[in-house]
């Protein structure tokens, strides 16, 4: 197979460096420079950009990430988000440590000790919802 | 091909998806860091970094339904972070323009200081803000030009263009640092 022109795999050079190549370019770029000494060279300036780049990007710190992150969840448009399963499950702690059928007992006393009145029960969010309009 | 910023398990997007905020906080701790280095070399200020993290993360969990449609996540949500850094130093633009008292202006507030970066940050400082920005997608995000398109929303062909000739324009500015003693 002829050699590709160094034009041809030019633009696989960031990508390799970034590691964002799959198999078949990673072998495309090989066979290339396996005899291709410019693109060798270019090859390895964008190692140190690269390199160089990420040595001056600051990281944050788990301090600030953790600060950050109480932040958004105390955030009104974060704690806005419609209520889910997962969110019942951590808002609901009881949920973690009661078995099922410790629930459908629960949801049965409740059902009870409301029959006397019309009654409507939301299993999921365990809200009660009078049907009668009272 | 490696997912950008890093992979979560289909199982896990899926949960975050469906609102698993303990599932949420994986994600953040897979995707947090690249974003704040990214805002930290686009405005080199904390509060407006970590502010920039806080609203892209947000975004993310407000848009979370549509995480398992995504080709590649990292894509999306640095895409995010991109368009709130822009936002952000518009923001600090109109915010100097309108800003006569120096004394009440914040360190932060400095654009032209942000890009006054030492050694390996100079010859990336010397470059326009589009063109920096398009060398951090692909060298600190990695970025595939293909994602770099989307997020910028041009065709994957002026990606590769650009980036060509910033390479020769980053090497040179490089070398002509190394000339200067600086580098």
């Amino acid at each position: 197979m002829a050699m590709e022109s160094c034009e041809a795999v030019d633009g696989l050079l960031p990508l390799f460096v970034s590691g964002r190549l799959n198999a078949t370019e990673q072998k495309r770029l090989a066979a290339h420079l396996a005899a291709c000494e410019p693109c060798q060279e270019e090859l390895g300036h964008l190692f140190r950009l690269h390199s160089q780049l990420n040595g001056i990007a600051e990281s944050p710190s788990s301090g600030q990430l953790d600060r950050v992150f109480a932040n958004l969840k105390a955030d009104p448009a974060f704690a806005a988000a419609p209520l889910t399963r997962f969110d019942l499950r951590e808002r609901v702690p009881l949920a973690e440590h009661v078995q099922p059928l410790m629930w459908a007992q629960h949801i049965i006393e409740i059902a009870e000790q409301l029959r006397t009145r019309e009654w409507a029960i939301k299993v999921g969010s365990f809200s009660v919802v009078p049907t009668d309009g009272s | 091909m490696k997912a950008a910023g890093g992979e979560l398990e289909p199982e896990q997007l899926k949960r975050v998806a469906e609102g698993d905020s303990r599932a949420f906080r994986t994600l953040y701790d897979m995707f947090a860091p690249k974003v704040y280095q990214y805002a930290m070399l686009r405005t080199g200020c904390v509060a407006d970094s970590e502010e920039i993290l806080q609203e892209t993360m947000l975004a993310v969990w407000n848009g979370r339904s549509q995480l398992t449609s995504r080709d590649s996540v990292g894509a999306w949500i640095f895409g995010i972070a991109r368009n709130k850094t822009v936002d952000l130093l518009r923001r600090d633009r109109i915010r100097q323009a309108i800003t006569l008292d120096e004394a009440a202006a914040s360190a932060c507030v400095d654009v032209e200081d942000r890009a006054g970066l030492v050694d390996a940050k100079e010859a990336i400082a010397q470059l326009g803000e589009e063109e920096r920005d398009l060398v951090l997608m692909v060298f600190l995000l990695e970025m595939t030009y293909e994602e770099v398109g989307d997020a910028l929303g041009i065709p994957v062909g002026t990606v590769k263009s650009r980036m060509h000739h910033l390479r020769r324009k980053l090497k040179k500015g490089l070398e002509g640092l190394r000339g200067d003693g600086i580098v």
